[in-house]
């Protein structure tokens, strides 16, 4: 019985010791993602032109040199100097933009651009989206598509058309991009 | 018989203590502070696109015709492995091979490929197979509560011709052995 029991602890203590300095498991492992939002392509397509209406310049050749000014939300003109505004269509322009829904994107325009007919000088080209409250960002839609307008000034110098009403269009290129 | 009582009483107690002893075990933990997401932020592509992240720099270079918005480095993800415990495999005589694979190898966004820079550990092997599906490198243990390596992970990004307009979540997996 004796030998028996040493033969017992002589187990366990092997056991013990081996037990002690166990083996950790063979592997750990661990998952980790990484993360990139795949978008469609934003762009933009003109839906209506942006038209500054009919004007002339009122002061003749010794006028004040004169400016127009449409504004984009209301589509009204305002002017400077001696410019004389008439009727015809007034209309701020209209653009689609389309992409991917609910995103931010930025617009740019050109410094300044040339009418036609007659090259008067466009500048300070303004742009207002029901989407967003800054000056330069609209938001894309649930639908994937926004309809901000865009106004400018353009300006009158006094060798301009004294006589007659003209009606001219800015010819630029409006830029987006998402934010 | 008494004896053996008391033999096995013994044995018993003793076995308890060394029982307790908690066998030693290698960790991976995301280091603290360290986005552990690298997020590559939104993709616009017109064609098949890869964008490199390297993982020491988090610097983003891009094979094909995608813009990635912002364009700004991205944070790579870093980890430490470390041994806690008591004994096997927490000693400077044995070696820990670090593995990290890809899990998403195709899809709308899938890693191509994956790069690593081990910023701390005594290194015996690797890192092989840098730029493919599957880098490894093998390390020394440490004692118990030791650092075995810190690393970083980069990873090449293919994306599709087409936009799906949603946010993917392309998966790796980092496993030590032992």
């Amino acid at each position: 019985m004796y030998q028996t029991a040493e033969q017992i602890l002589a187990a366990l203590l092997a056991s013990t010791l081996l037990g002690g300095t166990a083996i950790g498991p063979a592997s750990v492992s661990r998952t980790a993602t990484g993360s990139v939002t795949i978008s469609k392509a934003i762009s933009a397509s003109r839906t209506r032109i942006l038209n500054f209406g009919q004007f002339k310049n009122g002061g003749g050749d010794k006028c004040a040199a004169s400016t127009i000014t449409l504004d984009p939300k209301t589509g009204a003109r305002s002017t400077t100097g001696d410019a004389v505004l008439a009727g015809r269509t007034v209309q701020s322009g209209t653009y689609a933009i389309t992409g991917a829904a609910n995103s931010i994107y930025g617009v740019s325009f050109p410094a300044a651009a040339l009418s036609s007919p007659h090259s008067l000088t466009v500048t300070a080209f303004r742009f207002y989206s029901q989407t967003s409250n800054s000056t330069m960002m609209g938001r894309i839609g649930p639908s994937g598509t926004d309809t901000p307008h865009v106004g400018a000034t353009i300006s009158v110098p006094c060798r301009f058309d004294s006589r007659h009403n003209n009606e001219v269009v800015p010819s630029f290129t409006l830029t987006v991009t998402y934010q | 018989m008494a004896m053996v009582r008391t033999v096995g009483t013994l044995v018993a107690g003793c076995s308890m203590m060394f029982g307790a002893a908690r066998a030693g075990v290698i960790n991976i933990n995301p280091s603290p502070g360290v986005q552990n997401t690298p997020n590559l932020g939104r993709v616009v592509a017109t064609a098949t696109s890869t964008f490199r992240v390297d993982a020491a720099s988090g610097t983003v270079t891009e094979t094909g015709t995608a813009i990635r918005i912002p364009s700004t480095s991205v944070t790579t993800p870093q980890y430490t492995i470390t041994c806690t415990g008591n004994g096997n495999p927490c000693t400077t005589a044995k070696l820990v091979t670090v593995t990290i694979q890809a899990n998403t190898t195709s899809g709308p966004a899938f890693f191509a490929a994956l790069n690593i820079a081990v910023s701390s550990g005594t290194l015996t092997s690797g890192p092989t197979g840098q730029n493919t599906q599957t880098v490894s490198f093998v390390a020394k243990s440490v004692a118990p509560g030791g650092t075995v390596a810190t690393f970083k992970v980069g990873m090449d990004v293919t994306i599709p011709a087409t936009g799906t307009g949603s946010k993917q979540t392309p998966a790796y997996t980092i496993t030590t052995s032992p």
